[in-house]
Order: C-alpha cells, then sequence, then structure tokens
C-alpha cells in the first residue's frame, strides 16, 4: 500500500489515477477498509472495498479520458481526519465538459493517509467564468 | 442562548428536527457561526459559504411548503475528538406518499467547538432515481406483455 504523508498528497494520487485510469494507484489512494464509501454522480453510494473498487474499475475501463481542474478547496484537519471539500472542474479534449462539487474524506492509519469517503455530485450551480484549461492550451 | 450539543449525534438530530419544523432559529442553531461553514442543497442550490449565506439558503427552503417527513438512515460515522463525518441517506416522505418519495445522499460534518458540537458542512446530492423499486425477477423476461393489474 503506498505512503502518503499528507491528505494532499492522497488526493493527489487520487485524481492522478483518475486521469491516467490507473485501478492499482486508485486501489492504493483507499483504507483497505470495510467501511469506506464512494457517492459517485448519479446517485449511486457503494460501501466497501469490493464495491467500491468495482466502481472504479468500470469507471476507468474507460481509460484515461478526464482531466481535472481543482477550485474552491477547503480543507479541514483534526487528528487523524481530514474533510476536502471542492470543485471538480471536469475538462475533454482540453475543454470543460462539467462541474463536480466533491467532498472527500481522508483518514491516517499507521501506513499514511488514505481516502475513506468520495461523495461527488453535479454542481447544481457551477460558476459562470469557466476557469482555464489545464495542461497549458494555447 | 443556544443550546449546547454534547454528541455529534445530538447536533445531527436537532439539524433534521428543525429541517422538519421549518424552524430556522432552531436550525441556525445547529450550524457554526464561521466564515467557513458550507452547505450545498441537493438541487436549485448553490455552494453557500459562511454563515449568512448559508442563513439566507434555509430561507429560501423554508420559504416553500415543506410538508415532508425525513429520515436519515444507513449512516457511517467516522469521528475524531473534534471532528465528526456522517455519511447516509435521508429518506424523504412527502404527504400522502405510502413510500419513500426519494432519496437523498448527504455528507454532513461536525465540529467540536468550546460550545458543543455544530455542523459545519451538509453536501446534499440526488440519489438514484428509482432507489428501492427493484422489477422482480421475471419481470423482463416475462413476455406477452402480462400484467398483474
Amino acid at each position: 500500500m503506498s505512503h502518503f504523508d499528507t491528505p494532499e498528497l492522497a488526493e493527489a494520487a487520487f485524481y492522478d489515477a483518475f486521469e491516467r485510469a490507473d485501478l492499482d494507484a486508485m486501489r492504493a489512494v483507499w483504507a483497505d477498509d470495510k467501511g469506506i464509501c464512494c457517492i459517485h454522480p448519479g446517485g449511486e453510494r457503494l460501501d466497501g472495498v469490493a464495491a467500491v473498487m468495482d466502481s472504479w474499475a468500470s469507471i476507468l475501463a474507460g481509460g484515461p479520458v478526464l482531466r481535472f481542474r481543482i477550485s474552491d478547496r477547503r480543507v479541514r484537519v483534526s487528528g487523524d481526519l481530514a474533510v476536502h471539500i471542492l470543485r471538480e472542474n471536469l475538462y475533454v479534449e482540453g475543454a470543460l465538459r462539467g462541474v463536480a462539487l466533491a467532498t472527500n474524506v481522508y483518514r491516517r492509519d499507521e501506513s499514511g493517509w488514505h481516502m475513506i469517503l468520495h461523495h461527488a455530485a453535479a454542481d447544481p450551480s457551477p460558476p459562470r467564468v469557466e476557469p482555464p484549461a489545464p495542461g497549458g492550451i494555447h | 442562548m443556544p443550546q449546547r450539543y454534547a454528541t455529534p449525534d445530538e447536533a445531527e438530530a436537532a439539524y433534521y428536527a428543525a429541517f422538519q419544523a421549518a424552524d430556522l432559529d432552531a436550525m441556525m442553531d445547529v450550524w457554526l457561526e464561521h466564515p467557513d461553514i458550507v452547505c450545498m442543497h441537493p438541487v436549485g442550490g448553490y455552494l453557500l459559504r459562511g454563515y449568512p449565506a448559508v442563513l439566507e439558503g434555509w430561507l429560501h427552503v423554508f420559504a416553500r411548503e415543506l410538508d415532508i417527513k425525513l429520515e436519515l438512515k444507513h449512516v457511517v460515522r467516522t469521528v475524531t475528538a473534534d471532528l465528526a463525518v456522517h455519511s447516509g441517506e435521508e429518506h424523504i416522505t412527502r404527504s400522502g406518499d405510502t413510500g419513500v418519495s426519494g432519496i437523498i445522499r448527504v455528507t454532513n460534518v461536525y465540529q467540536r467547538t468550546l460550545d458543543g458540537w455544530r455542523m459545519v458542512q451538509h453536501h446534499a446530492s440526488p440519489g438514484p432515481r428509482e432507489p428501492h423499486v427493484e422489477a422482480p425477477p421475471d419481470f423482463l423476461s416475462g413476455g406477452g406483455g402480462n400484467r398483474t393489474h
């Protein structure tokens, strides 16, 4: 299991695994715990490692299609628990294709910080000004 | 004077009691009075930050007639000394409906303050369209367009 020294590193690894469609890297971000929970846009809720990783296997089977730009991040940390809320600005081929609001929760155990909850849903009112696309588009 | 909530569960119970009663004062008593609080309503809402914006959001919600029953189910709780995360399902039943009318996915975050536990974050989003309506096993393979009624 990968060791993330901070919740920020675990979060960076989460979005990196998502962008690269790397299921092993995605698995390494999550805590190996039956209490983990994942809510994808669309409202489906998955509990436990098997269900959560099955869902990522289906999603990532689509290949590396999405690029993320994270904005409006707010972090709360108390001891071994960190709660991040943020906007996921989703790009496909350089064009903004959607905005989601996400709550990401991380917990520290003996092997570092790992994700225990990802709750993502479409932003009902994304900002009107589109942030710049990632990846240095000219 | 603000009430004290000795546990995250007490704050959560007060939150849902205030919601169901459409009691703005009771609702805002549950929230921490702080610029960093965040509230995301499931539909037609905004990412509301800070006490005044969150208050205004609840004013709008309570301005509509809310004749609903609200139950929080299947809650997964994670708690440390000062922070608690509860993720669950709000089962909403509208007046007159015999079963659950809708499900909202919710992640609630509470923080312990000198004055007890207060809500600091509420992220609500629509659940699946037909959460508990499962077709019987032979529903699709039955053929012939048979209907039981």
